[in-house]
């Protein structure tokens, strides 16, 4: 659960979280709708994926990313947006050094 | 997750036919009001309703390594399980607190109409030509 919490802190992974509500989508499609570096994203990605929130799938050259949440976790994910959780946190490539 | 696995579901299964068995006893020694067993038995069911539609937008590893049948079913999943949490708490609710009279319509409308509700919103998406 605490990679849970830690995965919601972020205001970007919320975001790619909202995304994937509507749908599947490729990392590079989610990495072009958001204004950080490739890297960045992808740090984003794994960090999102260890808590379980998503899913990745290989599709040829892409990975296709799902939204892998339970109810309580969707419900978690909602509180920390109306509440604005975490949102002057650093990046997680800064958060690593 | 407890609730996706055999030996989980077996677990939640001996835990409820034990504090039934439990309430029982204690209904019959007058330690709890006669009615107050099936209450909390009944709220039990509920709480297990509620695990179970919490877990049901989650896929487990090995079900997320294959490809969903359509690409919304992840959300119509996801709809099902909240419906089957609200009805479940509906469902525990109702049996704590309604009148005895009036729970177990309460109880079995909520989660008759989660179901319907989920089960539909499953058609609508298969229905629906994938992209």
């Amino acid at each position: 659960m605490n990679d849970v919490f830690k995965a919601l802190a972020d205001p970007t992974r919320r975001q790619v979280l909202q995304a994937l509500k509507a749908g599947p989508q490729s990392a590079g499609q989610l990495a072009a709708a958001f204004p950080v570096s490739k890297p960045t994203m992808s740090a984003h990605f794994a960090v999102l994926r260890q808590a379980g929130l998503v899913t990745a799938e290989k599709d040829g050259k892409s990975v296709i990313y799902h939204l892998n949440v339970s109810v309580l976790e969707e419900a978690l994910l909602g509180f920390a947006g109306v509440f604005g959780l975490g949102d002057g946190v650093s990046p997680p490539q800064e958060e690593e050094k | 997750m407890i609730t996706r696995s055999v030996k989980g579901s077996l677990v939640l299964a001996t835990g409820l036919v034990l504090a039934a068995l439990t309430l029982a006893y204690a209904s019959g020694q007058g330690w709890i009001d006669t009615d107050m067993d099936k209450r909390l038995v009944q709220a039990l069911i509920g709480a297990i309703l509620v695990l179970f539609g919490n877990a049901m937008g989650k896929r487990a590893p090995d079900e997320a390594a294959r490809p969903e049948p359509h690409p919304g079913m992840s959300a119509a999943r996801r709809f099902f399980g909240l419906a089957l949490v609200v009805g479940g708490l509906v469902h525990a609710l109702s049996w704590l607190f309604a009148p005895l009279s009036m729970a177990n319509w309460l109880s079995m409308g909520a989660v008759v109409l989660a179901m319907l509700a989920g089960l539909a919103r499953v058609a609508m998406t298969l229905r629906k030509p994938a992209d």
